[in-house]
């Protein structure tokens, strides 16, 4: 058997199912295939350079597979990107303290541009927050803004 | 060959690995993942990679704003009148924690509370008030649901009032009540019109009748003069007047005797006295 899979599969095999499995990843875009065509891929190219035996490929295809994983979380992470349509959409909006903020009492800010569909919004605060006072939301509770003043965050 | 099984089964546990480690999270959506049943994180779009078998995605959420439909419902207002009314409610899942561990069905939760505070909202006001503040019942309402929402991790972005209609019976009535507001002024606008049309009637007979008199002194006066006229010019001047008589006299007859049918012609014979008592005392001295 071992000796009849060592001669039947050659490169060729694994580059072609490489390809193919790109080509399912294409329709469904999950990621998980590209990264076992690609490691097929490699393995096929190894083979025609070392002619290795068939249980070495195997091998060696889980372990690319598996480095790939932790090749694209060191190196190709998406770190950027909109956060449109997110939970924290707009959190880095800016705005002034309309009606003063108590530990134990909620008040009013008004943002420099709408929050949720809104400008004005009820806010609660850790500490003491006057009038006028430039803000920046911390976490939103509902209808109910966390905020923070700008300069004790920096 | 036993080697062979143990690495292809291998493999196919690294497969089987890496397809429940690696996932994809659309934009608009974030996982909750549990680690061993408990909240463990939330996945923000993009390429995340969980540890199997430990780690598991419990609930995909949907992050953008989500349209709830408030159903119409019956409400009763402060002067106890029957209205109609429905709503459209846009919320966002600000926090995928608390909406998946805050309550079983935010959806559900939302509209039942919109509903219900809508109710109370239209109930302290009257009809007409209902019909006309639209937009101090929306502010109201989302006033008064901050603190029902907080531990859900739902924002209730805004809440339009759809319809606000009062039920099929107050309808009629409020037809009534304005046919016969109409009806009125109608009335009353002709009732207007005639006071002022028999007014002004009244006013034109009293100027023709003023007009009327001043004209008959203004005949009578006329007259007088010209008698007075006639009496200063004659005076003691009695042969030129008769002579005038006499001329009109005698050209009165050529005339008549011109006519075809008048051959017959009484004349008073002593017409100096006739004319003395036509002219009356003009002759006296």
């Amino acid at each position: 058997m071992i000796t009849l899979l060592n001669e039947s599969i050659t490169w060729w095999h694994w580059i072609v199912f490489g390809i193919l499995l790109i080509v399912i990843e294409m329709s469904t875009g999950t990621f998980f295939m590209l990264i076992l065509g690609i490691s097929a891929i490699l393995v096929g190219t190894l083979d025609i350079l070392f002619e290795l035996p068939f249980k070495t490929e195997i091998l060696l295809w889980m372990v690319f597979s598996i480095l790939s994983v932790f090749a694209w979380m060191k190196w190709f992470r998406d770190k950027g990107g909109s956060n449109s349509g997110q939970s924290d959409y707009r959190f880095d909006t800016l705005g002034v303290v309309t009606e003063k903020i108590h530990p134990h009492r909620r008040g009013k800010v008004h943002f420099d541009t709408p929050v949720l569909g809104n400008t004005e919004w009820h806010a609660t605060a850790k500490t003491d927050i006057a009038e006028g006072t430039r803000i920046r939301i911390m976490e939103i509770n509902g209808q109910l803004i966390n905020v923070a003043p700008i300069d004790k965050t920096d | 060959m036993e080697a062979l099984t143990v690495l292809v089964i291998l493999a196919a546990a690294v497969v089987y690995t890496l397809y429940k480690g690696i996932n994809i999270v659309p934009q608009g959506e974030e996982w909750v993942v549990e680690r061993l049943g408990k909240f463990a994180r939330t996945l923000k779009p993009g390429l995340n990679i969980i540890v199997p078998y430990i780690e598991a995605v419990r609930e995909k959420v949907s992050t953008r704003d989500i349209i709830l439909d408030i159903p119409q419902q019956e409400v009763i207002t402060r002067d106890n009148a029957v209205i109609l009314t429905n709503a459209v409610t846009f919320i966002r899942v600000t926090n995928p924690r608390d909406a998946i561990y805050g309550i079983e069905d935010f959806q559900l939760a939302i509209q039942q509370l919109v509903m219900t505070t809508l109710r109370s909202i239209l109930g302290e006001m009257s009809l007409d008030e209902a019909l006309s503040n639209r937009e101090h019942i929306k502010a109201k309402l989302k006033e008064q649901i901050i603190d029902d929402v907080a531990d859900w991790g739902v924002t209730v972005k805004s809440v339009e009032i759809q319809d606000i209609s009062p039920s099929a019976s107050m309808q009629e009535s409020m037809e009534r009540q304005a046919a016969a507001e109409r009806e009125r002024r109608a009335i009353e606008t002709t009732a207007e019109g005639n006071k002022n049309a028999a007014i002004l009637e009244a006013d034109g007979k009293l100027e023709a009748a003023k007009r009327e008199a001043e004209a008959q002194i203004a005949l009578a006066n006329a007259s007088a003069e010209a008698i007075r006229l006639i009496s200063d010019n004659i005076q003691d001047k009695e042969l030129p007047a008769m002579f005038l008589l006499g001329d009109r006299y005698i050209n009165s007859l050529e005339q008549i005797s011109k006519s075809q049918n008048s051959k017959f012609v009484i004349y008073p014979a002593d017409i100096q006295s006739a004319i003395k008592g036509m002219l009356g005392s003009a002759f006296k001295n």
